[in-house]
């Protein structure tokens, strides 16, 4: 009886252990979502977008890491606990080229906190280190953005 | 050898999510490395509107070039406003982003929207102008200006961008007041409009402050209720980048003109 029970408690270890290294090779998450909508109809869905705030700028990147989105200019109150963003400055590095993507309006809602919150007179929660973004750009085209940061850096 | 047969299948199935999701990955490559391309289900094939250019978001409207050229004829300064008399550029209380409006004296001002955090825009002067802070009663060229700082009532630290958790507030262009009382757009925003003020010959329109928003921040602390501009005797507060909003006065502050500090979201009166 003590035996089996060994036997069982080995294999409880090895699972573990196996557990273990497949978590460790797992990459961070990535788990936004992106639609981007252009003037002419053209719509393209962007899963797995990595999504980053690194000095204050507010990324995100394609699944195929070839093009980011950078917010790095915004107008940021607090709404409650949610940080509402009006972005002014926008810019696509893609391609071997940084372009500077002019925007008519748009906000982000960024809940900072390891707890969900709902948006401010909403019943739409953020969940924990979730973003929510949409904008719109000058030529026509619609952005919109949702997920959890995968980075924040100070 | 049934324990080992027991946890090789434990080992597979273990396995079998992160392929699953490899697979809705697309031609990721597997095992979590996300390797080229937009991801996309496998079974389906690629969408044609696809950015041609090896990957990355599709932004081929906003990234190619303009399709008109700039008008040759344009004016080469087209944002100057005016000006009838002697003016120090320092003209209002500034507390980093500050609004000069438009000036009495003989001035070459190029004032333009920047899309910084400075956006010297000129508000009516038409005197001798001092940039006090949080001084009052000070003196200039023998003309005594009164200066009166009304220090926030809930943010009593006075410390700058306390009121919205040490993070620093700037105008977002686009927006009136810089998106301050609201993420109202430039002559398209449907807020009600909240009256005018008229200061030389230039009108100021007010709209209505939205909620959950640094304005109606600032209008809770000092207990202010907004009304329409335009009658007298009213708390007019002038916001960021040519904004105004009034209100009634109370027992924090009196009728009067007022400069605000979106640092500390405190009232100085002009």
């Amino acid at each position: 009886m003590a035996g089996r029970f060994s036997h069982f408690r080995n294999i409880g270890i090895a699972v573990a252990i196996v557990g273990l290294a497949f978590w460790a090779q797992a990459p961070a998450r990535a788990e936004g979502t992106a639609r981007i909508q252009q003037a002419d109809g053209t719509v393209n869905t962007y899963h797995n977008v990595k999504i980053k705030i690194v000095q204050k700028t507010l990324t995100m990147t394609s699944p195929d890491g070839k093009g980011t989105l950078m917010i790095y200019r915004a107008a940021c109150s607090y709404q409650g606990d949610i940080l509402a963003c009006l972005p002014t400055g926008t810019t696509l590095i893609q391609g071997g080229t940084v372009n500077p993507i002019k925007l008519v309006s748009g906000t982000v809602y960024a809940n900072m906190t390891g707890e969900p919150h709902n948006l401010a007179m909403s019943s739409t929660k953020v969940p924990a280190h979730g973003i929510l973004m949409s904008l719109k750009t000058q030529r026509g085209t619609y952005v919109t953005l949702s997920g959890t940061l995968d980075e924040v850096k100070q | 050898m049934k324990y080992l047969a027991l946890f090789l299948a434990l080992a597979v199935l273990s396995q079998a999510p992160i392929a699953a999701s490899a697979q809705r990955g697309g031609r990721g490559g597997g095992g979590g490395r996300g390797g080229g391309g937009m991801r996309a289900p496998a079974a389906r094939p690629m969408p044609a509107q696809r950015p041609s250019g090896g990957g990355g978001f599709n932004f081929s409207q906003d990234t190619r070039p303009a399709s008109r050229p700039q008008p040759a004829q344009r004016p080469s300064q087209p944002n100057n406003r005016p000006n009838n008399g002697n003016n120090n550029n320092n003209n209002r209380p500034n507390y980093g982003n500050n609004n000069n409006r438009p000036n009495n004296g003989n001035n070459n001002n190029n004032n333009r929207p920047n899309n910084g955090n400075n956006n010297n825009n000129n508000r009516p002067n038409n005197g001798n102008n001092v940039n006090s802070g949080n001084h009052n009663n000070v003196n200039v060229s023998g003309n005594t200006v009164n200066r009166t700082v009304i220090n926030n009532p809930v943010y009593v630290n006075n410390s700058a961008w306390g009121w919205n958790h040490g993070v620093a507030w700037a105008p977002a262009p686009y927006y009136w007041g810089g998106g301050f009382w609201g993420a109202m757009a430039i002559g398209a925003t449907s807020a009600a409009i909240y009256g005018s003020i008229v200061a030389n010959n230039v009108t100021y329109t007010s709209y209505q402050v939205q909620p959950s928003t640094p304005g109606s921040t600032f209008l809770s602390n000092y207990q202010l209720v907004q009304v329409q501009c335009g009658p007298p005797n009213l708390v007019v507060v002038y916001g960021p980048q040519n904004s105004v909003i009034c209100a009634n006065p109370n027992d924090l502050v009196a009728a009067g003109n007022y400069t605000l500090n979106t640092d500390t979201l405190s009232i100085a009166s002009m």
